[in-house]
């Protein structure tokens, strides 16, 4: 016979102070995302015309899932559950929705394995920034430290496999932390670390935006930057590409569909006000990218490299842009400043960073010690052990699309789909009325009514369309092409990441050739200091293509010569990127199904002991 | 700085800053120990 009570009573950690539950959920929010993602995504999609679908994102996804996820967390925190697979049932009878749960977790921890390894970068560069290693050199060589930072075999300060040994060492404290516990550890670090964020944040925006030309070798103002990222261009708002966009930055900004929040929210008591505190936490982070996410960057960059230039480096994203050229930059600024600056910058992006990775540890770290009786410690040494294995690839192989694809399922699709479902079993099982009530109980603001109607139909609904829309994505993001004769998909959309679409001829794991994936021309092959050979190849599109080579084999082309798509360049044993794609594929999918039968043994250990869940 | 680009900017700015030190506030009279009180 079934009890009606939930699982037993544990002592369970909690909150210290409700500034350090909103400090630490804001410090969850803010990440990278906010000072290298936003002011990228806002000048390519329409400059200051993006705030628009931002805003309008903002209130119809991004406050609907902040409300949702902070009231089911604690929901199910008050029935003894701190992570997602039983949170989710709390909330709903059927046993599906503990499977959905598995999402909370894998998400969280296979994002947390690349995420530390950023992390590890900024802190290096801190590092690099204090000890004066880019101390005069050329913009070329600034670029180049990155570069060989991120391939292992090499080092800039000496330290073999530095690399590693910086992930290693950060991850070391993410755990340290992690084993002090939610008021002992998460609360203090996000208590010293949100505040100087904002501080160093606050440093920067400053400087950018009284940038001026001719002073420090500056070109430009840095006003030029943010007129660029603000100025208006109303046309874009018809094109579902940039409410795509922003609906996307509204989702890795606030950190929802991951898991973490309800996580959290979780520990808080029954009466803990919900609406409040999210829209705090919510708020802050918003300060922090839309204030100071668009002053620093771009400012600054545009002040010494003008649009067009910054326009090119940021094709690729903010990443690029903020380690292989922020440092020669801040050089311009004489010694002692730019190593504040630099200091000032990384150290931002370190706390931005290890805030939100430890928010990413504590689901699993709640989950072991819910449903194992792990211990807080134990648990946080494990969560050190599965990042670190799960890690490694990511920092040994980046070069071969390792961590991109980390980010593409872990990091970007499951969000989506977690998202849509946590939605949907909030607003149409959990029951809006039900779900409303929850979200008002304690509270100390008063929502208004339209939140109802918008977790109730519309957010739910927005989600399934961005869902559906990253699986049938058009090439390049034309929409128009849409039709019922079909129509070509995009290399980035679900469907054709899982069809290996834009792979190119070298499709298959191992081969005795690589052939040009590029129409241009052989240029030569460069043999580097360490032996390791790298040919180049001037594409049509007046790129460069280096293509990195194994010590055995020789070249099947002659310098100079025309390259088509599909030629053979070169004869030897080749291991193509697809094989490490397909190989991090088959260790998430491990991982997934990893936590679902730890999930499933949970739920017979509830069995056994007739509880409810 | 263009004009409308400088209205957008400082709107926005003067909206986010004005929401999330009210919100702050808000939690400070209510008590910032609230957790610890309940």
């Amino acid at each position: 016979m079934s009890k009606k009570s939930t699982i037993e009573v544990k002592a369970v950690d909690s909150w210290g102070s409700r500034i350090g539950l909103v400090l630490a959920m804001a410090g969850n929010a803010v990440g990278f995302g906010n000072f290298l993602r936003f002011p990228v995504q806002a000048m390519q999609n329409g400059g200051g015309a993006f705030i628009i679908p931002y805003l309008v994102s903002l209130v119809i996804l991004g406050v609907p899932l902040l409300l949702i996820e902070w009231s089911s967390g604690r929901y199910g925190g008050l029935r003894g559950h701190h992570s997602t697979p039983f949170i989710m049932q709390s909330l709903h009878k059927s046993v599906l929705w503990r499977y959905v749960g598995v999402f909370g977790i894998f998400c969280n921890i296979a994002i947390a394995s690349y995420y530390c390894y950023m992390e590890s970068w900024t802190f290096s560069y801190i590092y690099y920034s204090i000890s004066g290693e880019f101390n005069g050199m050329d913009q070329h060589q600034v670029a180049n430290v990155f570069s060989n930072y991120l391939d292992i075999r090499t080092t800039t300060t000496g330290i073999p496999y530095e690399a590693m040994v910086f992930f290693v060492l950060v991850l070391a404290l993410n755990v340290w932390i992690l084993s002090k516990g939610l008021s002992g550890g998460i609360e203090k670090a996000a208590k010293i670390g949100v505040p100087l964020l904002i501080v160093f944040g606050i440093f920067l925006a400053y400087k950018g935006i009284t940038l001026k030309a001719g002073q420090d070798g500056a070109v430009f103002n840095g006003t030029m930057g943010l007129n660029f990222i603000w100025q208006p261009k109303f046309d874009s708002l018809t094109n579902p590409k940039v409410w795509l966009a922003a609906a996307g930055q509204i989702f890795f900004t606030l950190s929802v569909g991951m898991g973490s929040i309800q996580c959290y929210a979780s520990y808080l008591k029954k009466r803990s006000d919900v609406a409040a505190n999210s829209m705090s936490a919510g708020m802050t982070n918003e300060f922090v990218e839309i204030v100071l996410g668009s002053s620093i960057l771009i400012p600054i960059a545009v002040g010494y490299l003008g649009i067009d230039r910054v326009v090119e480096l940021t094709g690729m994203g903010g990443l690029g842009l903020s380690f292989r050229t922020m440092p020669y930059l801040f050089q311009q600024w004489g010694p002692i400043l730019s190593a504040l600056a630099g200091v000032a910058f990384f150290g931002l992006l370190f706390f931005a960073g290890i805030t939100s990775s430890l928010a990413m540890g504590t689901p699993v770290i709640s989950f072991l010690k819910d449903e194992f009786g792990w211990g807080q410690k134990s648990a946080a040494y494990l969560v050190g052990v599965i990042i670190f294995v799960l890690g490694m690839p990511t920092v040994i192989f980046f070069n071969y699309g390792v961590f991109d694809e980390y980010d593409y399922w872990a990091g970007t699709i499951s969000l989506v789909v977690f998202a849509m479902l946590e939605s949907i079993l909030f607003a149409w099982f959990f029951g809006i009325d039900k779900g409303w009530a929850e979200i008002n109980k304690g509270a100390d603001i008063k929502l208004p009514v339209v939140f109802k109607y918008l977790i109730g139909y519309i957010t739910p609904v927005i989600l399934i369309v961005i869902f559906i829309a990253s699986l049938i994505q058009p090439a390049n993001d034309d929409w128009s092409k849409l039709s019922w004769k079909g129509w070509e998909l995009s290399n980035g959309s679900i469907i054709g990441q899982i069809n290996h679409k834009g792979i190119g001829p070298n499709n298959r794991w191992f081969s005795d050739t690589y052939y040009s994936d590029v129409n241009g021309v052989y240029d030569t092959l460069v043999v580097d200091e360490l032996g390791r050979k790298k040919m180049y190849i001037n594409s049509q599109d007046g790129g460069v293509s280096v293509i990195d080579l194994t010590n055995s084999g020789k070249v099947a082309v002659s310098e100079g010569s025309v390259v088509k798509v599909g030629d053979p360049l070169w004869h030897g044993d080749v291991i193509n990127k697809v094989f490490y794609i397909d190989l991090s594929r088959i260790l998430l999918l491990s991982v997934f199904v990893g936590i679902s039968l730890m999930v499933w043994k949970a739920g017979r250990n509830y069995k056994k002991k007739g509880l409810e869940i | 700085m263009s004009n409308s680009a400088l209205i957008l900017m400082l709107t926005v700015w003067g909206l986010v800053s004005y929401l999330t030190v009210k919100l702050f506030v808000i939690i400070l009279r209510k008590g910032v120990d609230g957790e610890d009180e309940s």
